[in-house]
């Protein structure tokens, strides 16, 4: 059953004060594809985080990687900064629930389970970066190896 | 009705004006450049001054007066082009610009802004060009040039891809792209190249392309080209190579020759061009001197680039062709839309100067007679974009297409920023895909047309060390694409631009929008009826990626 404190928590204002948070650098707010990207992926995550909390299943590895992708990327946030935003929110909303100690500690324990997912969706992230970086290298190679081969049968035809 | 707050607070997160005049000191992997290496800029076809040093950015290894030569080459490049010398002065930092680039918008960064980005340079300027900056410093917003701020400029000058979108939006014009362009020609002065652009630009210079290819590996790739198109077509095929006396002459971009999914596109020019010559006896020829389209020198130096485009309108007058076809490159227009005229002569002889009085194309096919190039928008300088010219085929139906050819397809276009800002060539390609596919979508209309995003490659950005950037740059163009993804279930992106096809599979990857990549030259090819060879519009089997065209038929055949 969740109490009334929760079903009152004001959704739209969690959401846009951790986009905020994720847009943190940037000077002037960015265009709505990226706030929207990034908005979409939030809401998820806070209905989520209330699911797990209510005992419900909710799988949120998409929603995560989504602002992980954002975040591996944003030079400006280390692996710690970006899980630390996690944190934040977690917070946050236990603040907005007005949680007591030991309701903040179950809703604390169900929600290191998204910080987990962070954690594991910043890395595979960052190697995503390398794997594409490897990938033009591999495809360079093939051209290479293209142009000697048909280079040798042009050659050849022309024996 | 929201309430009011009862204090309006305004913060200011911008850095202050004299803040911004502080140099970076930490520079981010991920979106710094390599620096070249000798055999780039100093090998016996591509010379750079001071480029036979092996630098590191710890260690720029500057000439002793570096300083004078950069001030030197400044003062130069404000003497010679008032344009430059009035983007130094007349920018009232509006900041209309600011979220307008995509590496901005990408990277948060305030120094990306571009109106921050030509700031870095115009507090130069002020220094040691204007009197205010001279004797007032900083409080004119000016300072010194130090080898901090070489590194800053260097920095971020290589976070730009001079896609001109903001000099769209901002009021006077200022086109942060040319001020890009010129500080990278000021800081190559002193040994200071990108290694990306001059690994194209040296390969270009020695080959006449930008993937080093000699004359039998392109002629292979095309004889590679008309074999699969026997496969898939059953059709003999041909094409010219080097051939004097043909009508025109065709350039394309290097990878349309060699990459994926390039080459689908380079199959579909050797149809189109077989049923020209087949059926109007229209005769295009490919050049192995000519044999790039493409100038990596446009984002580097103006030298650069005249050695570059110099090559084509020689060898239009040594094989004494009427007029140039280019492909699907991006850049490339830039260049012959904007620069080759200016920067090269124009060809003389006799062919071409007869058709250009005259630009119709029954002059050289008579079939084709009321095809006129006077009005094109890349007919200039005897180039015509080859987008344009089959829009106008389709016009004067003077081909023949089958739409439900690419029915397996639902496609939506990306202007590339050169051929839609540079260019003006906007409703053409559409047209086009209209005419050669059932479905076609447009993105959101701010994001297309000449406000089209950028890739996040192009101006030397599609190297390697540069992918965080990359993927940040791009990821505006990304999010518009997942949207026509998710309204219309889109599974291909077509573009007629090089970079942007080998910049969107990573980009698309990195997004997790799972949809194909390619050029609508592809599509023509698909949709082409080869009617002079005796093809009916069910006759074809397989697309150009070897694929059968029917498979829910096949599928259910079985």
């Amino acid at each position: 059953m969740v109490p009334d404190s929760q079903k009152n928590m004001d959704r739209k204002k969690v959401v846009e004060w951790w986009v905020d948070k994720l847009l943190v650098n940037y000077p002037v707010k960015p265009v709505f594809e990226v706030v929207s990207f990034l908005q979409e992926a939030a809401e998820k995550i806070v209905d989520g985080a209330l699911s797990l909390y209510e005992g419900k299943e909710a799988d949120l590895s998409d929603a995560v990687d989504d602002v992980m992708r954002f975040l591996a990327t944003d030079r400006n946030f280390g692996p710690g900064d970006s899980i630390r935003l996690f944190c934040d929110l977690r917070d946050f909303m236990a603040d907005e629930l007005n949680l007591r100690t030991e309701e903040r500690l179950k809703f604390a324990k169900t929600f290191e389970e998204i910080i987990f997912t962070a954690f594991d969706a910043y890395m595979v992230c960052r190697e995503k970066i390398f794997e594409l970086r490897l990938k033009e290298k591999e495809a360079n190679l093939e051209i290479m190896r293209k142009i000697m081969d048909y280079a040798s049968r042009s050659l050849s035809s022309q024996d | 009705m929201e309430e009011m707050p009862e204090k309006i607070e305004i913060r200011q997160k911008f850095p202050s004006w004299r803040e911004m005049l502080k140099p970076v000191k930490e520079f981010e992997e991920g979106r710094l450049s390599y620096i070249s290496l000798p055999k780039q800029v100093d090998s016996e076809f591509f010379k750079m001054p001071f480029g036979d040093v092996e630098r590191d950015f710890d260690d720029l290894k500057l000439p002793e007066n570096w300083k004078e030569i950069f001030l030197d080459a400044l003062k130069e490049t404000l003497e010679k082009n008032r344009s430059f010398k009035l983007f130094m002065d007349i920018c009232v930092r509006c900041g209309a610009c600011a979220d307008k680039c995509h590496y901005y918008i990408g990277t948060g960064d305030p120094k990306n802004m571009p109106v921050a980005r030509a700031e870095l340079l115009r507090s130069i300027y002020r220094r040691y060009f204007t009197p205010a900056g001279k004797l007032f410093g900083e409080w004119a917003g000016a300072r010194e040039l130090t080898e901090d701020v070489l590194k800053e400029l260097y920095y971020y000058f290589n976070q730009c891809s001079l896609c001109r979108r903001c000099s769209l939006f901002c009021p006077y014009g200022i086109d942060t792209a040319e001020i890009v362009w010129w500080v990278r020609r000021i800081l190559s002065r002193i040994g200071l190249n990108q290694r990306f652009m001059t690994i194209s630009i040296e390969a270009s210079s020695r080959t006449g392309n930008h993937l080093g290819l000699l004359p039998g590996g392109m002629y292979g790739a095309i004889q590679q080209g008309l074999e699969e198109l026997k496969d898939y077509t059953g059709l003999d095929l041909h094409t010219y190579i080097n051939k004097k006396g043909a009508d025109v002459l065709f350039v394309a971009p290097s990878a349309d020759y060699f990459a994926t999914p390039h080459w689908y596109v380079m199959l579909g020019y050797l149809l189109l061009f077989n049923e020209l010559e087949e059926k109007y006896g229209l005769t295009i020829t490919w050049s192995t001197y000519a044999s790039e389209g493409g100038n990596f020198g446009t984002f580097h130096s103006y030298e650069a680039a005249q050695l570059l485009n110099s090559k084509i309108y020689k060898e239009a007058e040594r094989l004494g062709v009427s007029f140039i076809i280019g492909g699907e490159c991006g850049h490339m227009w830039r260049d012959k839309h904007q620069f080759i005229n200016t920067m090269n002569q124009p060809p003389k002889h006799e062919e071409w100067k007869k058709f250009w009085e005259n630009p119709d194309l029954g002059e050289l096919a008579e079939g084709l007679r009321g095809i006129r190039f006077d009005n094109y928008a890349s007919g200039e300088h005897g180039w015509i974009h080859i987008l344009e010219f089959v829009a106008a085929l389709l016009e004067h139906k003077k081909i023949t297409v089958d739409k439900s050819r690419n029915d397996k397809w639902i496609a939506t276009y990306h202007d590339p920023c050169n051929v839609a800002r540079g260019m003006g060539l906007i409703e053409e390609p559409r047209y086009v895909l209209r005419n050669v596919m059932n479905h076609f979508y447009d993105m959101p209309e701010h994001t297309i047309k000449d406000k089209t995003y950028c890739c996040g490659a192009g101006g030397g950005m599609l190297a390697d060390e540069l992918m965080d950037l990359r993927m940040r740059g791009v990821m505006p163009r990304m999010m518009a694409v997942r949207h026509v993804y998710r309204k219309y279930g889109v599974n291909i992106l077509l573009t007629p631009c090089a970079i942007d096809k080998a910049q969107f599979p990573p980009a698309l990857e990195y997004w997790k929008i799972p949809i194909e990549v390619g050029g609508p030259m592809e599509m023509v090819g698909n949709a082409l009826v080869m009617t002079a060879f005796g093809e009916k519009p069910e006759d074809r089997q397989f697309d150009l990626r070897g694929e059968p065209l029917r498979e829910e038929e096949g599928e259910e055949g079985e």
